[in-house]
């Protein structure tokens, strides 16, 4: 999937959050928007998602050619977007198996039997190294963080995406759970060369495990530089503020 | 698990070996007695619906009952009284498109008794939906504790109100109450829309989650075929 963040600004209750936000990602390309706390890195995840708190002033959200500012959430993503979030929800009273259930038949004309669903989900958590008995708990439920991103991705992997978002996948992720969820998304990237995948982190960690062609720093609501993997590494040596002053990247444009 | 399907308006349930009990009810008017025998464990599930239900529940000493109940477009009025070293875990859940009254008092006169009563209310139109919620700790109760936890989704701009009465006559007891009016969450919706899913569907998920919820899955499959029959 082709995604385009066109001169982009949000605001979120009159605060400007991004500002000429200006991105391009194209098809099967992965990149990572690296940034302290606090500059609008998540914001970005919310917008191309189409939460309604978080109003585009200007510009555009153009995939595949279309602009997508006009479609409600749930259309963006049976366009093929899937947000993995950093804190995902949790919901008493209705188990894993049926929430997922839900929304893979909302998402394809024809219902999934039982049988298949099942067949499909169990073999996806085994990959993930999950217990499928935590498929009948309570969604999220008494789960660990690491747990609940294991959760998201299980979830992806039954979506199938074309455009991933991984908003700090590996907060509350143990070295272990980072490995081999990563190692299940480099799989599923090498099996649907198409889908593109934009990591956000503050962290260089996730990015030796899925590593990206593009990386580009966010401050104050704006990207300051873009470069390849070194960027990410010069950050990790120098820090953001640092390394803001290095000039042997290039810059954004 | 035994079934019982209700059709006389006064009905009498001694519970006399430890045991599961699941009851139906379609009755416009139903009185129903519920005593929990000494020693005993039970546990009891029950559907009414359009319906003015009246409980009456006695718990002997040291006797243990879990009610789960679901009220579609009923009024559920509950006594229950709990004996020394007993123990309730109520978990009622009402939906109601119409005007409905739900009243509860719970009432401890053993010594080291234990209440946990929990209900959640979806109020689906314009509507009265009450709780009238009374917990009463009387001055023999020593060491007992009583937890009440009251929810109303109020999905229209229906008259909802949680009426809450704590009454404690010992100072070695632990009492509490919360109580929430409100709507579903718009992170929880737009979460759930962000996995594709449609707002009818989030609505069906959401509902069945406010009123299952803290009931075992095992244990749902009823209470969701009698929900889809509505």
């Amino acid at each position: 999937m082709d995604i385009e963040l066109k001169n982009l600004k949000v605001k979120v209750e009159d605060k400007e959050i991004l500002q000429n936000f200006n991105l391009k990602i194209h098809q099967g390309e992965i990149h990572a928007i690296m940034g302290p706390n606090g500059v609008g890195k998540s914001t970005l995840s919310k917008v191309i998602m189409g939460y309604p708190d978080y109003k585009v002033v200007s510009g555009d959200i153009i995939v595949d050619g279309k602009s997508i500012l006009n479609l409600p959430i749930n259309e963006r993503s049976k366009l093929g977007i899937f947000l993995v979030y950093q804190n995902p929800i949790a919901i008493e009273g209705v188990t894993m198996r049926e929430v997922i259930k839900s929304s893979v038949d909302s998402k394809s004309e024809e219902k999934k039997s039982l049988y298949e669903f099942v067949k499909e989900i169990v073999g996806n958590a085994k990959e993930l190294e999950m217990d499928s008995k935590n498929l009948h708990r309570d969604f999220n439920v008494g789960f660990s963080g690491g747990e609940r991103k294991k959760n998201e991705i299980l979830w992806a992997l039954m979506l199938k995406p074309k455009f991933i978002i991984l908003d700090e996948l590996d907060s509350g992720l143990d070295v272990d759970s980072l490995k081999i969820v990563s190692s299940v998304l480099n799989k599923y990237l090498e099996e649907n060369k198409e889908t593109s995948v934009l990591i956000i982190t503050h962290y260089t960690r996730i990015l030796d495990y899925i590593k990206p062609g593009f990386v580009h720093m966010v401050k104050n609501g704006e990207i300051i530089k873009s470069g390849d993997f070194s960027l990410a590494k010069l950050i990790e040596k120098f820090g953001y503020n640092q390394t803001f002053d290095i000039n042997e990247v290039e810059t954004c444009e | 698990m035994n079934k019982i399907y209700i059709d006389t308006s006064n009905y009498k349930l001694e519970i006399k070996d430890d045991s599961s009990y699941f009851l139906e009810s379609k009755l416009n008017n139903l009185n129903l007695y519920i005593e929990v025998y000494k020693n005993i464990n039970s546990k009891v599930f029950l559907l009414t619906r359009n319906s003015k239900v009246n409980i009456e529940v006695k718990l002997r000493d040291n006797s243990n009952i879990i009610i789960n109940s679901l009220g579609i477009d009923a009024s559920i009025s509950s006594m229950i009284t709990l004996g020394e070293d007993s123990n309730l875990r109520f978990l009622e859940s009402i939906i109601s498109k119409v005007d409905t009254v739900n009243k509860i008092k719970i009432t401890h006169i053993g010594k080291n008794s234990h209440s946990t009563y929990i209900n959640n209310g979806v109020n689906l139109g314009e509507n009265k939906f009450y709780f009238e919620v009374d917990g009463m700790i009387t001055k023999n109760s020593r060491g007992s504790f009583l937890e009440e936890d009251s929810i109303i989704i109020n999905r229209k701009d229906g008259d909802s109100k949680i009426i809450p009465n704590l009454i404690v006559d010992n100072e070695d007891v632990t009492a509490n109450h919360a109580a929430f009016i409100g709507n579903f969450k718009d992170s929880d919706i737009w979460y759930l829309e962000s996995r594709g899913i449609n707002q009818e569907e989030i609505e069906k998920l959401l509902l069945q989650a406010t009123l299952l919820k803290g009931i075992e899955e095992e244990n749902r499959e009823e209470f969701i075929n009698y929900l889809e029959n509505k």
